[in-house]
């Protein structure tokens, strides 16, 4: 009798197993009749990828059974089906079915499901090569981003940069190794720029940078250097055609655009192996060093000739600032002879000679002479420190050099002057 | 090329897929059967163009050529199996064991595994069902169907009497 309700035990247990088998089972078996497309008659003839009810059969099973792969992949391609759908209607939750199918695959390449594949794949031909599955299930999750690198391309062909973005943002929240992401970002950066060089062919320099600049604003984070030094070089090429006389306004809103970047390139990690990317940086700070140093001399000829008032006097000073600001961005980048390694001393040196003039200037003002001394010695003082700064860059220089002690025995003396002013106060 | 993007990007991949269209399950692996059935699926476009649609378009021979070639490479093809749900079926076959089982215990010089009648199950399923399911605990999928504990009285206070 013992034997006997102890069989009788177990099968009540087995039963019971059985029976909640079939209950989470038949949810897959709901979602697989839910799954059919039927003729007009409601015969089945194939199943979709996916349906609404279907899906959230398979949750309700994926509830119950959460280590299931086999409910996994149907969620998977459910998932995955429909956000494909919804992102070809513009319907929306797209995202939210790729983030999931995502979520589901990646579980997928991360669990056994693979082995049952290759097992299949024998039972089908002996002979096949099961490295085929090892190969898919490591190329997963790059093979599954791709899909929204082609749709970074597909969008911005379409000139429809926010759905582009929304992709692009999917390939940089993925959790995947390092030179992966490094992969998919070159085809991202590859996918988003494919009209750059026509663009800059055409001279549509604006039309050249936008989608760089779009680009860097989306992988900030990556530093992404061959954008940053195509950047460089069109912004180059653009400032080429502006002159500091006709178009200093627009050289500004360049500069403003090119800062960011060519700062970021300047100080990239890779910099000093990548040659081409050295020349641009070299070639877009000597440039614009230039377009600055050009207009301070303007400013400074008129001073000298005595025709410049205020604004010659603003002019020189914004143009030698700004020369000097952007030659020391490449000033380290430079080659011996390039633009950016004569800009930044000459810059300097003219910059010394402004305060100087402005130091004659206030010298041979009415106001007291406290004040006059004062000033003028302040500026003096500004004048030596560039002079000292240009000598450092060129050592050797004996212009330089001997502006330095002129100005040096200036200030010498005008200090001591102040302090005589001040004292017989 | 991955099985995602092998075609149109503005395609979805899972609608048309190789098994679809050769109107074959995933589970069909011998090559004679996987034949006969891209042969018949092709009698049927050829009979007639608008037979066998997919979403309310048409499949074409071509289509079809395409997934011949996909379903007798048995790489290509279990790489399209990535892309195509499992039928799922309610586990009849081990109800139908159990209730061999289950019917040999209660008929006395019946041998196990061989019942037929499953009329039984008529009562004892949903009685199961109706006592038993709703208090027990979810799985345990660390541990496996195998580690569950049955509630009272068929679980361990019952073995312990």
């Amino acid at each position: 009798m013992g034997g006997h309700s102890k069989s009788l035990n177990l099968l009540v247990r087995e039963s019971l197993l059985a029976v909640r088998e079939l209950a989470t089972r038949s949810h897959l078996a709901k979602a697989w009749e839910m799954l059919q497309e039927r003729d007009r008659e409601g015969n089945p003839k194939g199943p979709l990828p996916y349906t609404d009810e279907a899906l959230e059969e398979f949750r309700l099973a994926h509830e119950a059974y959460p280590q299931d792969l086999g409910i996994i992949h149907h969620l998977a391609i459910g998932h995955h089906a429909r956000a494909w759908d919804r992102e070809l209607a513009g319907a929306p939750g797209a995202f939210d079915d790729w983030k999931r199918a995502l979520g589901y695959w990646h579980m997928l390449a991360a669990g056994d499901f693979w082995s049952g594949l290759k097992q299949k794949l024998k039972a089908i031909d002996p002979q096949a090569d099961a490295a085929v599955i090892d190969e898919a299930r490591r190329n997963l999750d790059e093979d599954l981003l791709n899909v929204h690198v082609d749709f970074v391309r597909y969008y911005c062909e379409l000139g429809r940069g926010e759905r582009a973005a929304a992709h692009v943002e999917i390939v940089r929240r993925a959790t995947i190794p390092p030179a992966v992401k490094m992969r998919l970002i070159e085809r991202v950066y590859a996918a988003m720029t494919g009209s750059v060089a026509e663009a800059v062919g055409l001279g549509a320099y604006e039309s050249a940078l936008a989608p760089i600049e779009q680009f860097l604003g989306l992988f900030p984070e990556a530093a992404y250097l061959p954008a940053l030094r195509r950047h460089a070089e069109i912004c180059k090429a653009w400032l080429s055609r502006l002159s500091h006389k006709d178009n200093w306004d627009e050289i500004l809103e360049l500069a403003g655009r090119a800062e960011g970047p060519v700062t970021a390139l300047s100080e990239h990690g890779d910099l000093p192996s990548q040659p081409l990317a050295k020349l641009a940086v070299d070639e877009l700070t000597g440039e614009m060093a230039r377009r600055g140093c050009d207009r301070g001399r303007a400013g400074l000829a008129a001073l000298q000739a005595g025709t410049g008032g205020s604004h010659e006097r603003d002019a020189a000073h914004e143009g030698f600032e700004f020369a000097i600001k952007w030659a020391k961005i490449g000033y380290e980048w430079g080659r011996t002879d390039s633009a950016v390694r004569q800009a930044l001393p000459l810059a300097l040196h003219d910059r010394g000679y402004c305060s100087y003039i402005g130091a004659n200037e206030v010298m041979e003002s009415d106001v007291d002479s406290r004040t006059k001394y004062a000033s003028a010695a302040k500026l003096l003082g500004a004048a030596v420190a560039y002079l000292e700064e240009a000598l450092a860059c060129r050592p050797d220089d004996e212009t330089i050099a001997s502006n330095l002690k002129t100005l040096r025995d200036e200030y010498s003396r005008l200090e001591m002057l102040a302090r005589r002013a001040s004292l017989d106060i | 090329m991955s099985v995602w993007r092998r075609g149109s990007l503005t395609e979805n991949p899972y609608v048309r897929n190789a098994f679809r269209v050769a109107r074959l399950e995933r589970e069909v692996v011998r090559r004679l059967s996987v034949a006969q059935r891209i042969g018949e699926a092709r009698d049927v476009v050829e009979r007639d163009a608008q037979a066998h649609a997919i979403a309310g378009k048409p499949v074409t021979q071509e289509e079809i050529n395409k997934a011949e070639s996909i379903l007798h490479s048995p790489e290509r093809r279990i790489l399209e199996e990535l892309l195509v749900h499992a039928t799922e079926a309610p586990p009849v076959k081990h109800i139908h064991r159990l209730a061999g089982n289950c019917a040999a215990e209660m008929t006395p010089g019946q041998t196990r595994q061989h019942a037929t009648d499953l009329s039984f199950l008529l009562v004892v399923v949903p009685e199961f069902m109706k006592r038993y399911l709703g208090g027990v605990k979810p799985a345990e999928p660390g541990f496996g169907a195998l580690e569950l504990d049955l509630a009272p009285p068929f679980g361990q206070q019952q073995e312990e009497e």
